[in-house]
This record gives structure tokens, sequence and C-alpha cells, in this order.
């Protein structure tokens, strides 16, 4: 009960337009000082969070997707995918969903994925004669994959403030990223052919690329196609760490984008450093403040109380889950994805803990319940990101993302099931928490 | 109104060269952690020490950037409904938004004063043999500078103005206006 009304007064606090970090900070403050009469060594806590050696991997990652972007290195990747895939039933939302799962990779950020293959792919369609609900869906659903597939944001932010480890998350998000990225293509055909068959009108299928054709394309994205096996292989391999996989993709970056691009000026290079330190800022100062809010939940107990709470009604681990899916659903209906981890991570954890939940598992099922608010209105990022593009009303844009939403819950449910979705990448590294 | 955006201006100066030294960090802890790689991999040497300072620069570049992202108002914030409100209502939300940054920042300037202190009272000393107080000079450093960032946005505010906020160069957004 006193973390629901806790909740609720923060929410209720945060609509009032202050920035997430200072309204957690103040009102944290203010519980504390009224609850202990002060806090003591602030000025500790603060520099203690953010001296952090995992933290460097997040602004590092965001250096590696700035360079390919700026560097111009992924702007063939559509194209590439479109010459691949455009012959087949759905063929440019499969290659849309491909195109995304290769960018996810690469950004780790839902909203630039969209934002990225959304302004090429979505013009192709329509111009293709694809039904603009699909198309603006597939965009959608597409574009939130790149939180899940590693390297993944949210995933670092979860795991430096669960302490779990970022390696085994990265891993853990890749099978269940494909599977969604699988069931987003079949729907695509699926889709398609229920289309034709209803006699809609089929899109125009262009040609099947010829081989030379098909080369060329390949050629000309070959190199952002190196960077996420770089990675991803390096961490799996165990030559790099998390942030030492995050460092060395963006060296391979920047030298892919300088020395064979040879797009990316000194200009872009100092503002790609400018970009990554203040969206660092930005939310390594919501790190501080939702620990001052963790430290000030443990400091009423509410933890605790959680903990008696799912023992007492004798939830068990999968009934806890899915309850606790619902409350994350909820949350993002009115609160974007980084605030969610931060809020809930702090009292959730000893509840997790208790009930013999895996912490890397939790992980992932947070992180595709995090691109359902990704396309769950009022604060739906994507949704808007599509808007900007098409400029299409919004009530239809969220229509088109119903489908995929439905095949996100599938997702989830599949996972909770079937753990080992998740969980054998990581094991097979022997990556615990 | 003249003296008022002349001090948003020099505020703006001041944040925008903590942001370069932000990003120069950011490109340093690039630089030490490819060089720590390359020692572990190719001389057999690791460093240890790359960490710690490594944690260090991501505390600098932080506190320093703060400031930056503020003025650009790039802080994440729910604004469903803020950003329905009109005329007054509206200016009054900005005025309460930028006053709580202004107060956050006073109290983390107060804190980090307050640790440094204690530092060099104490004498505290890290592995490396650099005193503590040094390293922890980013808290005060960018909690001032918020502070002086949302006292110079507060005043442009209270005096019925905009914010000059930043000339915005950023492909991906141009590519969505």
């Amino acid at each position: 009960m006193t973390f629901v009304v806790i909740l609720a007064v923060l929410i209720g606090l945060l609509y009032l337009g202050m920035p997430m970090f200072a309204g957690m900070l103040l009102f944290s403050a203010a519980v504390l000082w009224g609850v202990e009469g002060g806090i003591p060594a602030l000025g500790e806590f603060i520099f203690g969070k953010l001296n952090v050696y995992l933290l460097v991997a997040l602004p590092l990652f965001m250096l590696m997707a700035s360079f390919m972007v700026r560097g111009k290195v992924v702007d063939d990747l559509y194209g590439t995918a479109h010459t691949l895939l455009r012959h087949l039933p759905g063929g440019l939302g499969i290659a849309t969903v491909f195109a995304c799962t290769i960018f996810a990779a690469i950004s780790g950020s839902s909203v630039a994925t969209a934002a990225t293959i959304g302004a090429v792919a979505i013009p192709q369609m329509l111009k293709y004669g694809y039904d603009p609900k699909g198309v603006y869906g597939v965009v959608a659903g597409g574009g939130t994959l790149g939180i899940l597939i590693p390297p993944s944001a949210p995933m670092v932010l979860f795991g430096v403030v669960s302490d779990t480890s970022i390696g085994a998350l990265f891993m853990a998000g890749v099978f269940p990223g494909l599977m969604l990225a699988t069931i987003f293509a079949a729907y695509c055909v699926g889709s398609e052919l229920w289309r034709t068959r209803q006699g809609g009108g089929s899109h125009v299928r262009p040609p099947r690329a010829s081989a030379a054709e098909a080369w060329a394309a390949i050629r000309k994205s070959f190199w952002a196609m190196t960077l996420p096996p770089f990675v991803l292989l390096g961490m799996y391999f165990g030559v790099f760490t998390a942030t030492e996989a995050a460092a060395a993709g963006a060296a391979w970056a920047l030298l892919i984008a300088v020395v064979i691009y040879r797009k990316l000026s000194f200009k872009d290079f100092w503002e790609s450093g400018r970009e990554a330190a203040r969206t660092s800022a930005m939310l390594f100062m919501i790190i501080v403040s939702a620990a001052l809010f963790g430290h000030m939940l443990t400091k009423l107990g509410v933890p605790d109380q959680l903990v008696r709470l799912a023992v007492d009604f004798g939830l068990g681990k999968y009934g806890f889950l899915l309850i606790l899916m619902v409350v994350l659903f909820v949350l993002g209906l009115v609160l974007e994805s980084i605030s969610i981890i931060l809020i809930t991570t702090p009292v959730v954890l000893p509840v997790l803990d208790a009930l013999g939940i895996d912490r890397v598992w939790y992980g992932v099922l947070l992180t595709i319940n995090l691109e359902l608010a990704l396309m769950s209105p009022p604060v739906a990022m994507n949704l808007v990101v599509i808007k900007a593009i098409t400029k299409a009303p919004l009530a239809e844009i969220n229509r088109s993302a119903v489908p995929y939403m439905i095949m996100m819950a599938v997702g989830i449910l599949l996972v909770v099931a079937w753990p080992q979705i998740a969980l054998w990448l990581p094991r097979q590294m022997e990556l615990g928490r | 109104m003249f003296l008022v955006r002349a001090a948003e201006r020099l505020v703006a100066r001041a944040s925008g060269l903590a942001a370069e030294v932000a990003a120069a960090t950011l490109f340093l802890c690039l630089a030490l952690v490819s060089y720590s790689i390359a020692m572990r991999y190719f001389v057999g040497q690791p460093q240890s020490w790359i960490d710690e300072v490594c944690g260090w620069l991501v505390a600098a570049g932080v506190m320093l950037a703060l400031p930056e992202a503020q003025r650009r108002g790039e802080h994440i914030a729910v604004d469903v409904v803020t950003e329905r409100l009109k005329g007054g209502w509206r200016r009054l939300a900005g005025v309460f938004a930028v006053a709580t940054v202004l107060v956050s920042g006073a109290i983390m300037l107060n804190a980090g004063l307050d640790m440094i202190a204690f530092s060099r009272m104490v004498g505290l000393v890290n592995n490396t043999g650099i005193p503590d107080w040094i390293i922890q000079l980013s808290v005060p450093v960018g909690a001032g500078l918020l502070v002086l960032v949302a006292a110079a946005e507060l005043l442009v505010r209270l005096s019925g103005l905009e914010p000059e906020g930043p000339t915005d160069d950023d492909p991906v957004k141009r590519s969505l206006e």
C-alpha cells in the first residue's frame, strides 16, 4: 500500500512536467528529510553512483551508433534488405524487419531504429502499394527490437542498477529478439497472403534480384553488417567484457566510417561525443535519483512489504511474474521506459530473489515489456516517430501497432513459459548474474 | 530584457564549454579502454588502473554535461499534460519545472561542497595517490553550473521571454522535422 501511494504521488508530480531526475531527487530527499531528518553523505552518494566503470559502456555504445549513422555506413542497410527480399509476399515488410534487426544490433535504441529505418522504408513500401496500416505497424514493431537485440541501453541501465552481468543480459536478448523478428516477418507474409485471398488487392511485387544485383547490394552493406558479429562474437567468446565490447565496437565503427567510407568529418566526430555526453548525463542523473528513490523505499521498508505480500498470497514465481508484467504494462502507459526500469527495479529485486527468479530472465522480460511501452499511447515514442515521418493521423498509427503489441505479448508469454529462450545462450557462455 | 538575454548567453557559453570538456572525457575513455584491450592482448600487460580512471571520467563527464542537457531542454520529462497547456498555465509549468531543477542543483551543490570539505579535512587519497577531493570536484562544479543555467532560464521565463535554446544540427532530429 505504501508503495502504491508513493508511486501515485511521484507519477502525479512528474506529470507536472518537471525533469525526471529532479522530480525523483526532490521527492526522495523530501521523504528522507521527513523520516530521518536529513540525508547523510549525499555528495558521496552521488559521486559513488556515477563513479562506476560499467557505466562507460553506455556512452561508448552511443558513440559506436553515432559513428555508423553520421558516417553514413548504415544508409544502404534497407536498400540491401529490399533488394534481397522484395520479391516475396510482404517482402518489403520482411526487409524492414531485417533492416531493423541489423540496425538494432548497431544502435541499441528503438527510437533511433524506427526513425532511421522508417524514414527509408515507409516511402518505399507506400510506393509499392503496401497497406499504410501494415507499413506503420511493421516500422513501429521492428523499431522496438532496438532495445532487445544487443547492445541495449535499457539493459545496461538494468544491469547497473540490479548488479546483473550486462554481458549475460545482452546474450539473453539475442534469441528473444530474433524470435520476435521472425514472428513479425511471418506476420508480414501471412497478412499479405490473407489480404490477397480476401480480394483486398496485393502490393506490387518487384522481380527477384539477379545474382549480380544481390551481390552488389550485399557489398554495399557489408561493412555495416560486420559490426554486430564483431561485438557479439567478441563478447560470446569472452574476448571482451561488455564495456570493452563497446569501446572495440566504437573503434571499429570509427575505422569503417573514416577509413572505408570517408564520410565522417571531424565536426561529426566531435558532435557524436557531445551528444553521447549529454545523453549519458541525462540518463545517469536519473540513475542517481532512482538510487536515492530506492534508498528511500528501503528506509520505509517497502521491498520487505512486497516480499511478504508475494509470499502471503502464495503467488509463486510464475504468478508474481505475470502480475508484474501487467503492472509494467500499465506503467508503460504513463511513463517512458527508462523511468520504469529505474523506479521499479529497486522495489522488485528483493521479491525476485526471494522467489528464485533469475535476474537475467527478468531483465529480458522487462525489456520486451518496455518495447510494448514504446508502442502504448500516450507515451509511445515509436508511434510519435512514425507520426513525424508520415504526418498520418495518430489514431491510424495507433491501430496499426495493435497486432505488433499482441505479438509482443505472445513473446512475453513464450519467454515466461520457456525461460531457456533467453537463458540458454548466456548459460552456454557460463555468464551468470 | 537586454541584461536577461546577456546573462543567459554568458551562462550558455560556460555550460557549452563544460559540455566540450565532457565530450573530451568520453573520447578519453574510448582511448583508454581501447589501449587497455590492446595492452592485455598484444603486450600481455593488463592495465587495471584504467578501470578506476574511467569511473572518474564518467562522473566528471556526466556532471559537466548536465547543465548543457538542461539548457537544451533534453532532460526526460513527462510532458503529456504540460504540452496541452496554453498561455499563462504553460508558462507557469515551465517556471515550475526549471525551479525544481534549480533546487535540485542547489542540493547537489551543497552536498558536493560538504563532500569536498570532508575529503580535504580527513586527507583522503585514492589508490593512485591523487587526493579524493580533486576527483570529486566535478560534482560541485557541475552542480554549480546547473544552478546557474537553471537560474538564468528562470530569469528568462519570469521576464515573460522564452529560453533561446540550442541551434541544433542533429541529422536525426532534422530528418524528423
